[in-house]
């Protein structure tokens, strides 16, 4: 029987580090908000390793769902097909009507292959979600290729299974979970797959404060006086798709549909003309200052405060103060 | 091992960019290893035929088109059932399938996985480093807090990292004489007929989600303007030092 109101939320790494928990964390804040905002009465149950549990609730506090599934299956002798196979294994005893991921690349990649196994309709990366409580289902809004528009995506079976983008907001923490162990006991892999080795990088512990985001219209010149000043006041450089396609950056800085969401205070977006895809990757930012010289560039229309200068002046007068 | 036998999986490339050719840079890549043969195969409309045409280039035998009418509106599950199926039909018999984990639409990488699983093959993700032995192959997966290295038995599938460095490139980008000894080859385009995908195996009656409407991004009503540097100075140095 098919358990109709349950959402489940699935931890994304092989890993316990800070980083993934808090992508899972803000992803949770996002299904308690869209929840909220329309009463909707589903289950939120977690999926978690126990041994992430104990840093999860010591950063955030209790988390706000309704169960909390923990598995002690140690998690660095999960390859990602056994932790997928086991989510399957899951999934079929249980039968959640929702399964989401966190959007990174280990949760997009689960949630296609889990959608293929289960034959179930699949959304990517979605930036928001709504449930209506007259369908009683969600639709989920992402952004589109090559078009100013986001699309409204509903799946027409279930399960849904969706990865997600998260939310940095406090949580409102009404749900009080109850605590359930389960096994994993799938090894899916068997002599198919094997790990050799498994690396954790160290996280460069940047402020998450203030970010700044350089596009199309710096040059090679002008960004390295942006570094400097950047360098000097210790504020991470991210940029736009155009930014890392002329090498000024690393692919992992790129913000945007593509790369990464961010959720700073504050973010100063340089020289970059506001296309959706970058757009949809800054918009939980709480502050947007746009600095650019088009007056008519869409930045402006997402911005708190436009400045009409080049980021020559701007820059080389900052440093020299 | 005397020779790999390589699938390719192409996404329509969005203009003729090397990065729209990463696995390609990888089939030239590994053939410093060891002998293969190389097939690929792409969705789309026959108007990409310009573009895909450049695996030929890059040492490709075979490129297979799969195209036809049936096949628009597909979802990225039907997407990846109806090559799945082209796979399976065609009796393509590979022991390695490459693809991009970038896709058209963002680095969504549901096709690589998705074929993965309906063909019940291991699969690595966001590969970035490969060594080919003689009955498996190594690989290093990235992801954003850790990398791991693994190895794989074949028949297998790697979704490949796009974020390839400037050495790769050049060490494997195409030549004057990759270019002058191309074959002139056609791309075989294979429609739902020639595949045995009946309607209801593809295209929108395959597809499990739906498009319900669009929508504008919100903006913001209210902004601050400023043209006057002292003005965006004063205004950046004061923000700046208020979350510091």
């Amino acid at each position: 029987m098919q358990n109709i109101n349950t959402v489940l939320v699935i931890y994304d790494a092989l890993i316990n580090s800070k980083i993934d928990r808090e992508n899972f964390f803000m992803t949770l804040c996002r299904i308690n908000d869209a929840c909220s905002k329309t009463y909707c009465s589903v289950n939120i149950e977690l999926l978690v390793p126990e041994s992430v549990i104990g840093a999860l609730t010591e950063e955030y506090g209790e988390l706000s769902a309704d169960t909390i599934c923990l598995f002690r299956t140690k998690l660095e002798n999960q390859t990602l097909l056994d932790y997928g196979a086991n989510i399957f294994s899951y999934c079929l005893e249980n039968r959640p009507q929702y399964v989401f991921f966190p959007s990174s690349i280990i949760g997009r990649n689960l949630s296609a292959w889990l959608g293929a196994k289960m034959e179930a309709g699949v959304v990517a990366d979605v930036i928001d979600l709504e449930y209506l409580n007259e369908d009683e289902s969600f639709k989920y809004i992402r952004a589109t290729a090559e078009s100013e528009l986001l699309a409204r995506i509903k799946c027409n079976k279930k399960p849904e299974i969706v990865s997600i983008r998260g939310k940095r907001n406090q949580e409102s923490n009404k749900r009080k979970p109850v605590f359930k162990n389960i096994d994993f006991g799938t090894n899916e892999s068997g002599d198919k797959i094997q790990i050799m080795e498994r690396r954790a990088y160290s996280i460069q512990n940047f402020s998450d404060n203030i970010v700044i985001g350089v596009g199309r219209g710096v040059s090679a010149f002008d960004f390295e006086i942006i570094k400097t000043f950047a360098d000097m006041n210790k504020i991470p450089i991210m940029g736009s798709k155009p930014a890392i396609e002329s090498k000024l950056l690393g692919r992992d800085k790129q913000i945007g549909q593509s790369g990464n969401f961010i959720h700073t205070d504050i973010y100063i977006a340089i020289g970059i003309s506001g296309a959706p895809q970058h757009v949809v990757g800054i918009l939980d930012c709480k502050k947007i200052i746009a600095i650019n010289t088009d007056r008519n560039a869409p930045i402006h229309n997402y911005s708190d405060i436009s400045i009409l200068l080049s980021a020559h002046d701007v820059f080389s007068s900052l440093i020299s103060v | 091992m005397k020779s790999l036998k390589v699938l390719i999986l192409c996404r329509p490339p969005l203009r003729d960019a090397i990065e729209s050719y990463i696995p390609a840079l990888w089939i030239k890549e590994m053939r410093h290893q060891i002998s293969i043969s190389a097939y690929c195969m792409s969705m789309d409309r026959e108007s990409s035929k310009p573009l895909i045409e450049r695996y030929f280039d890059y040492g490709v035998e075979e490129i297979y088109l799969i195209s036809d009418k049936q096949f628009a509106g597909a979802d990225t599950f039907a997407t990846s059932y109806t090559l799945y199926q082209a796979i399976c039909n065609m009796e393509l018999d590979f022991d390695l399938i490459l693809a991009d984990a970038v896709s058209t639409y963002g680095e969504t990488g549901h096709i690589p996985a998705q074929i993965a699983a309906f063909l019940n093959i291991p699969f690595a993700i966001n590969v970035a480093g490969i060594v080919l032995a003689e009955n498996n192959i190594i690989c290093k997966q990235i992801f954003r807090s850790y990398e791991e290295n693994i190895s794989l038995s074949y028949p297998c599938l790697l979704s490949l990292n796009s974020n390839v460095d400037t050495e790769f490139i050049n060490r494997n980008c195409l030549t004057l004489f990759d270019i002058m000894a191309k074959h002139h080859k056609e791309i075989k385009i294979m429609n739902s007929e020639q595949l045995k995908i009946s309607e209801k195996q593809c295209g929108m009656c395959c597809s499990h989600t739906i498009v319900v409407n669009a929508i504008k991004m919100n903006g913001k009503n209210k902004h601050k303007l400023i043209e006057e540097s002292r003005d965006a100075i004063s205004e950046l140095n004061k923000l700046i030092k208020g979350v510091g």
